[in-house]
């Protein structure tokens, strides 16, 4: 399986309109963060997990010619935003997207017509099928392996995924133990990181680089970051095993060992 | 007044993902060139005080590439995805971003119509809630004229089809914006396949009765033939021989097109016979000067 990451920024993106910090004017292309989210490739299939604003910058970028899937985390702006830009996907048949109660619910309230009939071939909406993934339930999506892992978001519950021998964990600052058998010994794993010090819904490098250890991944990418994270200098100070993501990254990962 | 076309392309933006055709192709491979389009949105500037109209998903680009650090106010027209999908990122415009905390300054004022702010406090509420609220909404009546940081802003009334409905179109000074336009209410000559429901509000006779110096308008593509020797419309959009039919009707000095799509290309848009009937393309990027009045 391939996983490339379309982007590895918080909520705001890096650079931040208006902002002059080091971070935000930094000439390394690897300081240049869209919104959150990952694009999976095995045998043919794609996965995507969340559609953030910069969806439609993020597929064109990485040439994204067909999408089996959709995997959400949960519905917040930056995650969610560009669903719309789905509409390339559904062209010859709807497209399946995947998600727990709050993400489904929300997708129907707020994109009401994605989930309408089309009207005929110069339709030009999105159509998706939404499907409700139980919490801790391996479900076969587009021959990858799904296992939906609930993350608390601040007092929010929301979803990590583990698919095939990755396990993806965005937007969380705590595990929930019933949680971490799913997530042990994953070939890779990939943890929220936003900043050096404490934030009350992400988890910290810090915090990020301990439960990385203690899940026993055997590499570990650390994303999204905010401003006052310089990739340079966060690489340079990580232990071997764990590393900073960047946009446009890619790499295979295998089977666990 | 500086006006600033930010984007001004369709709903897909161009080039269309997973689109060959030469169009998508060019504006693919080619950084900065005029066929690439975000999705569309003007920026206006006047004493130092800057509007936007519409924040798609390209906003924060958008910002980035036209180093703006500083707004005064947002104008939406309506709500669909490819105009407002961009409004969580004006939270970065409520505060000055200094490190490494940011000082929280005041939430950037909202303005739209009553069915736009309802949709925005249904879908969009976090703009409004918790403890740093990053948007101020404000209702605006069509056709009455208010002051929004200096401008002189009047909302009119536009048809964009059966899904939308009436949506909010905009005169700012001598500046006319008129995007996601199926019919002008009060048009004399509308589509015949795509009828209009009844509306209380006569837009084309205000635009009858003035002079603008610049009009901005939807053109998302050419008519379709459709089958034995009829044309068809898009059943949202105007379409280039509309829009040309409607500017012969009016007192316009020039019209830009926007939100075009990848079967209009800029080359196509420049030639003799549209600059003739002072027709132009506009493209990411494009400023031009427009009268305050």
């Amino acid at each position: 399986m391939r996983l490339t990451f379309l982007g590895t920024g918080t909520s705001h993106g890096i650079p931040v309109p208006g902002c002059a910090c080091r971070v935000c004017r930094s000439a390394d292309p690897k300081d240049n963060r869209m919104r959150t989210s990952v694009l999976l490739e095995k045998e043919g299939k794609n996965l995507v997990v969340d559609t953030g604003p910069e969806f439609r910058m993020q597929a064109l970028r990485a040439g994204i010619m067909h999408l089996e899937g959709v995997l959400y985390t949960h519905s917040h702006a930056d995650h969610f935003n560009g669903l719309d830009d789905l509409r390339a996907y559904c062209k010859e048949r709807t497209l399946d997207v995947y998600g727990d109660q709050e993400v489904l619910e929300h997708m129907h309230r707020c994109y009401g017509y994605a989930f309408r009939r089309p009207d005929g071939p110069l339709d030009r909406l999105p159509h998706l099928a939404s499907h409700f993934l139980e919490p801790l339930k391996t479900v076969s999506i587009a021959g990858f392996s799904v296992t939906p892992i609930p993350l608390l978001h601040g007092s929010q519950t929301i979803y990590g995924y583990k698919i095939d021998d990755l396990v993806y964990a965005t937007d969380c600052n705590r595990i929930p133990d019933i949680s971490r058998p799913f997530m042990q010994g994953a070939k890779v794993l990939v943890l929220d990181a936003l900043r050096p010090s404490k934030h009350p819904t992400h988890f910290s490098i810090g915090e990020a680089v301990g439960e990385a250890r203690s899940l026993g991944a055997e590499e570990c990418y650390l994303i999204h970051f905010c401003h006052e994270v310089c990739h340079q200098e966060l690489a340079a100070s990580l232990p071997e095993h764990i590393r900073p993501a960047y946009d446009t990254l890619s790499l295979e990962v295998g089977p666990c060992a | 007044m500086r006006v600033t076309f930010l984007g001004t392309g369709t709903s897909e933006g161009v080039p269309i993902i997973r689109c060959h055709c030469p169009v998508c192709r060019d504006a693919a491979s080619r950084p900065g060139h005029h066929n690439r389009r975000t999705r569309t949105s003007i920026m206006v500037e006047k004493d130092g005080k800057r509007l936007v109209v519409d924040t798609g998903p390209d906003f924060r680009e958008q910002m980035l590439c036209r180093h703006v650090e500083q707004i005064d106010g947002v104008l939406y027209t309506h709500s669909h995805a490819d105009h407002i999908g961009g409004i969580a990122d004006l939270r970065e415009f409520s505060r000055v971003p200094t490190v490494p905390v940011p000082t929280w300054v005041r939430p950037v004022p909202v303005y739209g119509d009553a069915k736009l702010v309802a949709f925005i406090r249904e879908h969009h509420d976090y703009v409004e809630r918790g403890s740093r609220p990053f948007c101020q909404l404000h209702q605006l009546n069509p056709f009455a004229q208010v002051s929004i940081s200096g401008f002189q802003v009047t909302p009119l009334v536009l048809w964009h089809g059966l899904q939308a409905g009436f949506i909010s179109g905009y005169q700012l000074g001598g500046l006319l914006y008129l995007t996601d336009v199926k019919t002008i209410p009060g048009y004399p000559y509308p589509d015949p396949d795509y009828p209009m429901p009844d509306c209380p509000y006569d837009t084309w006779s205000y635009l009858q009765s003035r002079h603008f110096d610049t009009m901005v308008i939807d053109c998302l593509e050419p008519m379709h033939h459709n089958g034995a020797g009829s044309w068809r419309a898009s059943p949202s959009h105007l379409t280039i021989q509309e829009v040309e039919e409607m500017v012969s009707l009016l007192d316009v000095g020039r019209v830009y097109l926007i939100h075009i799509d990848h079967q209009l290309s800029h080359q196509k848009l420049s030639g003799p016979f549209w600059s003739a009937r002072h027709m132009y393309p506009s493209y990411d990027g494009l400023t031009i000067e427009v009268p305050n009045e």
